[in-house]
């Protein structure tokens, strides 16, 4: 079977996280706002965890066109990402039968070995 | 003052109801830098042999349920430290999406809570649509 994981890298930038809240309507100002991000004890602004959780589904995208359909997923936010992190977005077919496939999704930040964001999806077809 | 923790658990909050539109899909899918034709156009989604725009999986995030009456979350200090989501029936643009949320868990530990936060999304039709299910870690607990 032709399994076409599609594994990415991405820098998240400032914009990203402008563009994110505009489209999800998530305008908490920890995501867009320094000043106020600080306040709260941050670094500063942070990406929304369901920002990347949103880059993790581009992974399974490729699966679409071969009639598989998500039926479920998680994902666990481990750790905070923010503006300037470059992160390597991938897949791993954890079990691959002819109708249930599991897939394991990460995102990583370049230079580090534990993944700030992962997850599992189940498809089936 | 203690909580009673149980206390929180079964809250709901009201019905929410939306109109899905190919734009706020579109708009959605750019955000997350997607390139899968199907978010963006009809001819594409058809080709597919989808009966008309899908949305990404985690646009399910942007249809929230009002607020839960009872349950004061703080304006700050709110961690999402899980997500998960199980899909039903497929939705599309133009499709008719009621959500409801509830509170599924409340745990205290070490001082932070965790609250699970259960939306359940039904169609036009009153078929399950999804289940999206988020832990959040409150620094301090209500």
């Amino acid at each position: 079977m032709d399994l076409p994981l599609h594994s990415f890298h991405h820098l998240i930038t400032r914009e990203d996280l402008v563009r994110y809240a505009g489209a999800s309507g998530d305008f908490q100002p920890i995501h867009y706002d320094d000043a106020i991000a600080q306040a709260h004890g941050l670094p500063g602004v942070i990406a929304h965890g369901m920002l990347t959780m949103g880059l993790l589904s581009r992974v399974i995208e490729p699966f679409y066109v071969n009639g598989w359909v998500l039926v479920d997923w998680h994902a666990r936010f481990r750790s905070m990402l923010r503006p300037g992190d470059t992160i390597y977005v991938c897949g791993a077919i954890k079990t691959e039968e002819s109708h249930a496939l599991v897939i394991d999704l990460s995102a990583t930040r370049d230079q580090e070995k534990k993944p700030a964001v992962s997850g599992r999806a189940h498809l089936s077809r | 003052m203690a909580h009673d923790v149980h206390s929180y658990i079964g809250l709901t909050s009201p019905a929410e109801t939306y109109d899905i539109e190919k734009g706020a899909i579109k708009r959605f899918a750019q955000a997350l830098g997607s390139r899968y034709a199907p978010y963006y156009d009809e001819a594409a989604a058809h080709q597919q042999g989808l009966p008309g725009i899908v949305a990404p999986p985690t646009f399910a995030i942007t249809l929230k349920a009002p607020e839960i009456p009872g349950l004061a979350l703080p304006a700050a200090g709110i961690i999402h430290g899980e997500q998960s989501f199980t899909y039903g029936k497929p939705y599309y643009a133009g499709d008719r999406i009621t959500v409801q949320s509830h509170v599924s868990e409340y745990k205290v530990r070490a001082g932070m809570a965790f609250l699970t936060m259960e939306t359940q999304a039904h169609n036009q039709k009153a078929e399950f649509v999804f289940k999206s299910t988020s832990v959040l870690i409150l620094k301090e607990a209500l």
